[in-house]
Order: C-alpha cells, then sequence, then structure tokens
C-alpha cells in the first residue's frame, strides 16, 4: 500500500497520506477553504454530486468540490 | 334453475381463480434500513453547512424516524449498520460507546459490520461490545494469522423476510492497518475484500440465500468498484466514505447505498422482489434519504430520549472527575516557549516513542490553573479529536517546520526532544540559528520523563558546542517525529509534515496526555529554554 495518495480538490491534485480524510484534503489545499468548510460556509460534494462529510475517508483519485451555501 | 345453479358454480369456480392468477409473482416489498458512521453522536447538534438553525441527529429522533419507517412494513424491513458508530463524542468516549450499542439492541439491528473506528479503544473492549450486543458483527475479511474470523464476529448471516432469504455479508476497509494504532490491530489481516467476496457470494447463494447484500465499510469509491469487480451482489449497504447517497448508485445490477454520518440521516431503500425468481423487479430511485431533524415537532422516541439524558447527566459527573494535578499554572504562549507545551510534548513522546515532539501551538485551547486537574479542564486545553502521528522525517524537513514557525504566521510550534536558538533579526526563513537534538533520540528511544536541567541560553546563543545530551541536527539524518493529523497535512502552512514517512497513528493528543497525568502527577512543567529567541 503507497503511503502517500493523490486526490483532486476543486478539480486541483493534492498529496495527501493514505488514511486521510476530506478535511486533511481540504488543509492540504487551502487552509482558507479547510476554514471555510469548518464553519459552514461552504460544503463538500463528491464528483456524484452527493454530500460528503469532512470526516469521510478518501482513496486514490478521489475528487471532491466545494460549493457555498 | 339448471342454468342459474350452473351461473353460481362458474361465478364461484372464478373467485376461486382468479385471485391466485392475480397473486402468482406479485412482488414482495422488502425495507433496507440503514445507517452508518454515527461516530457516538447521540445528541443533536448543528450542522453548519446543512443548517444553521435546524439541529439535526439524536439517538431519540433516528429511533423514531427509524421505527415509524418499520411500521409501514413490519414485517419486511431490515436495519442495517456500515460501521463505525461508537467512536467521536464524549458522551459515547468516555463509556466506551455503550450507549450506542444500548441504543442499537433497543432498535434491533440486524447486523453491523466492523469499521475502522471498532478498533480504537483495542481489541478487548470491541470483543465485550461484541458480547452486550443482541446482533451480529460482520467481518469477512479480518482474520488473524491463522485465518479464523475476528473472535465473536461472523463473516455473514442470513436474515429472512416474508420467505425472501437476505445473505448479508460484511467487508471492512483493509487501511484500518495503516490508520489504527499498531497495538489495537496487532496479529490481524485485513484482507482484499474483492477476492474474500469472489467466492462467498457464491457461497451464500448456494447455502439458500436469495439475495446477497454485502455490509461495507469501505467507502462509496470502492463500493462502486466491488460492483464492478464481484458479480452476484443485489445491494452495497456502505460507510466509511460519509457519503449521503441520496439516490441509489447502480453499477450494473448491484445497487449501492450510503447514508451520511453522525446520525444526520437514515437511509430507506425499498425493493420489490420476485417471490419466484426473486429477482429484484423493482426499487427506489431517489429520496432514499430521510433527513433526522432535532426540531421541537420531530418525533422522539421517549424511552431513548431518557437513557440519553442519563448518560449525558453522567458525562458531566465524568467530566468534573479529577484526572491528575498540577504544581503550577499551565499556561499556553503563543510565540514562546510555553510550559503547558512542553508537558503536552513530553507526554507525546511517551505516548509514541518517538524522539522529537512538535505540536501547534493552536491546538493547544486553554490554561489549567494550579491545583487537582478535571476531565473537564483536559477536554478545554485539548478538545479536538486529532490523531497523533509518528513519522520519519529528515533532519532538513525539521529546519524548514522551525523556520516556518519563526516567521510567527501563526503560534509557534511546541517542541519536546529539541532546543532551537532562533535570531530574530534575520530575515524569515533564516531564522533558525542552531538546533539540537536530545542525544539517542533520532532512535527514538526516551529515557523516561520527568524535568531535566534546562540548558543555559547564553551556552546556546553562543553557538558553543551543544548542550550536555543533546547533538546538533543533522539536515541529512531521519528522526521519528511525532505530531498531530493536522499538521500532518500541512496544517497552518507547515507543508513539510507532508514528507513525513513510515507512518504509524496512535492516541488523541489528549489520551496521550490523560496517560501522562495517571503516570506523573503531580505535574510541575516548566520553561526550559527548549526555543531561545534572540533579539526579539
Amino acid at each position: 500500500m503507497e503511503e502517500q495518495i493523490s486526490v483532486f480538490v476543486n478539480g486541483e491534485a493534492v498529496q495527501i497520506h493514505r488514511g486521510m480524510k476530506v478535511k486533511h484534503a481540504l488543509i492540504a489545499s487551502s487552509p482558507a477553504l479547510h476554514r471555510a468548510a469548518e464553519e459552514g460556509e461552504v460544503f463538500v460534494v463528491d464528483q456524484r454530486g452527493f454530500r460528503v462529510g469532512l470526516d469521510g475517508s478518501l482513496q486514490e483519485g478521489a475528487q471532491i468540490f466545494t460549493r457555498p451555501i | 334453475m339448471k342454468r342459474s345453479l350452473t351461473a353460481v358454480f362458474l361465478a364461484l369456480l372464478s373467485l376461486c381463480l382468479v385471485p391466485p392468477l392475480l397473486l402468482a409473482g406479485t412482488p414482495v416489498e422488502l425495507t433496507i434500513l440503514h445507517m452508518n458512521d454515527t461516530h457516538g453522536h447521540l445528541l443533536p447538534f448543528v450542522e453548519k453547512n446543512l443548517s444553521a438553525d435546524r439541529p439535526v441527529s439524536g439517538a431519540a429522533h433516528y429511533a423514531a424516524l427509524i421505527e415509524a419507517e418499520r411500521a409501514l412494513n413490519p414485517d419486511g424491513t431490515l436495519l442495517l449498520s456500515g460501521g463505525d458508530m461508537f467512536q467521536g463524542t464524549p458522551i459515547s468516549n468516555l463509556f466506551r460507546g455503550k450507549p450506542m450499542l444500548e441504543v442499537m439492541n433497543r432498535l434491533d439491528f440486524d447486523a453491523m459490520v466492523l469499521g475502522n473506528h471498532e478498533f480504537d479503544w483495542g481489541q478487548e473492549t470491541l470483543r465485550e461490545m461484541i458480547a452486550q450486543a443482541t446482533f451480529p458483527f460482520l467481518s469477512a475479511n479480518v482474520v488473524d494469522k491463522d485465518l479464523s474470523f475476528f473472535p465473536d464476529t461472523r463473516p455473514y448471516v442470513f436474515v429472512t423476510r416474508k420467505d425472501i432469504t437476505v445473505g448479508i455479508i460484511g467487508v471492512t476497509t483493509p487501511e484500518t492497518r495503516v490508520t489504527t494504532k499498531p497495538s489495537h490491530v496487532e496479529n490481524l489481516q485485513f484482507l482484499d475484500p474483492s477476492q474474500v467476496l469472489s467466492s462467498m457470494v457464491e457461497g451464500v447463494k448456494q447455502q439458500g440465500a436469495h439475495l446477497v447484500v454485502v455490509l461495507s465499510h469501505l467507502g462509496l469509491d470502492a463500493d462502486m468498484e466491488l460492483a464492478a469487480k464481484v458479480p452476484g451482489i443485489d445491494v452495497i449497504v456502505g460507510g466509511h466514505s460519509h457519503t449521503a447517497v441520496t439516490a441509489p448508485v447502480r453499477v450494473g445490477r448491484t445497487l449501492v447505498v450510503q447514508a451520511g454520518y453522525y446520525g444526520i440521516y437514515v437511509g430507506v431503500l425499498k425493493l420489490l422482489v420476485d417471490p419466484d425468481s426473486h429477482e429484484i423487479v423493482g426499487s427506489s430511485q431517489e429520496n432514499v434519504l430521510r433527513t433526522v431533524y432535532a426540531v421541537p415537532a420531530a418525533p422522539l422516541d421517549e424511552a431513548v430520549s431518557k437513557m440519553v439524558n442519563t448518560y449525558n447527566d453522567k458525562v458531566k459527573d465524568e467530566f468534573s472527575r479529577k484526572v491528575g494535578e498540577t504544581l503550577v499554572d499551565l499556561v499556553r504562549k503563543p510565540y514562546e516557549e510555553s510550559n503547558f507545551g512542553n508537558v503536552i510534548c513530553d507526554a507525546f513522546l511517551e505516548a509514541s516513542g518517538a524522539g522529537i515532539a512538535l505540536q501547534n501551538g493552536g491546538g493547544i485551547r486553554a490554561d489549567i490553573l494550579k491545583g487537582p486537574i478535571t476531565m473537564e479542564g483536559v477536554y478545554t486545553a485539548l478538545p479536538f479529536d486529532n490523531l497523533l502521528v509518528t513519522m520519519d522525517l529528515k533532519g532538513q524537513r525539521i529546519l524548514d517546520l522551525l523556520e516556518k514557525s519563526a516567521a510567527m504566521e501563526h503560534r509557534i510550534l511546541q517542541v519536546a526532544g529539541i532546543m532551537v536558538v532562533h535570531d530574530m533579526q534575520r530575515p524569515v526563513g533564516s531564522r533558525v540559528k542552531e538546533v539540537f537534538v536530545k542525544g539517542g533520540m533520532e532512535a527514538g528511544v526516551r529515557n523516561g520523563g520527568g524535568v531535566e536541567e534546562p540548558a543555559e541560553a547564553g551556552e546556546l546563543a553562543r553557538g558553543n558546542s551543544p548542550p550536555p545530551g543533546y547533538l546538533p541536527l543533522d539536515p541529512e539524518k531521519s528522526y521519528r517525529v511525532v505530531t498531530n493529523d493536522f499538521l500532518l497535512a500541512g496544517g497552518d502552512g507547515f507543508d513539510a509534515f507532508k514528507e513525513g514517512a513510515n507512518l504509524v497513528y496512535g492516541d488523541t493528543p489528549r489520551d496521550a496526555f490523560l496517560n501522562f497525568l495517571r503516570k506523573h502527577s503531580p505535574i510541575k512543567p516548566s520553561l526550559e529554554n527548549r526555543l531561545v529567541f534572540l533579539n526579539p
């Protein structure tokens, strides 16, 4: 199992460690985005448009997108 | 007369024949209710990104919703859990999952799959929980070194509703091995779910299952891959990715569902099953999630509410319990070494066996005054449910982190196992003058706790030989470093943590500090010149 995986936040690739969650991907992408998500200013969806929680797991190649409330 | 009798006879005959003809093949309705990843959310809360003014979740509310749905199809309903039900909130953590288990027993769950967080309190606690459950815990891919299933779990179970037998197979994410404290998954193997399922799906069918449901704690993306790979699965009820699947995802003949997280939703999947062929001839196309609003008008299960409130009252007792003592005020300082930062980092070293600890100052949220330390005090100071992560990190990366800290864009890093001399007259990026590592610490071996004689700041400033017991940091050498997963992800801009390798996850910072208090109280942490700022 590789230690690092690539996931996509709003279309941009970020590297996180395997086992990390949506919130970690947001932290890695942009502290401001992470803060906005924690404060409820944005919500997160996957590539199918389903909402995902900040503590949701991610696997290699996962795609998440932030949407304003 | 004869014609009348014939007519009556024919009419009676038609009444006997028509109903069976109409009934033959009438689909049977089954309802699969499901929850996943509640993470101990027994009390309502506000999910800011969903609704700022309508609380959601709460066991009393989702219990009422489940009962209402069950009442619509009492003989045809199954209730399943996609795992990760217990760990996550004080009311659940303090009682090791007992309140949530009581709710689940009360609601007559039919089965639950092991999630990765079911191992958070160790295998013994998990086995105790399984023993007290009135429903089976499933996992077909968690085995010991002899390939026996985890004690007291089963790979699958059969549930029959309206003469339809459903084989329910559980699969757990193999990432459990790497994301859980090693001692909690000792001697366990997490096999590839698709390889395990390939034969097991056929196996349960041969044993009489008309339908196959995989109860999965893999995440939605992995569930969809599984559905594409393994034939014969009718439904995958999922968890782990905290996805609110509002309309079932179809992959071939398999329907995939998941009910979000934290008890905000209950999944309701209706299936129409041909009683002869046992094929699914119809299913819910949309609206498969019920949002659990906790507003005054929402239905409430009074008995569950009473039970949860009893535990909530006990939380208050637990919070006021003394967990240690400090002989001095434990004080945070945003831009200097702090004694509270020092003792927390010492606790991290002890918990992890690492040689160097780094903690963001912003993660310590309150001071603790001299005297008894209560559980509430610890929760207030360390409220976040981060995890400690230990890693190999090159000396140069540690230097990068210390430079980032010295830029003072955020509260600085608190440290243990190192001493750092800064020259604040230098430009950002060049402020770290010297770094010394406690001798023997590069291998991550720590010799006991307690206060050691601090090196003299003047000695450090003169750039003389390292203080006794310390060696200069070698940029090319690899050190064993412990931090939290917020920093690991690059939080507060500390990107160099992302290059950590050979990761081992551990306790929460809070649990590490509690364990430290148990061993070392009363504590008396002081300033030790771990962080020296020249020319401030």
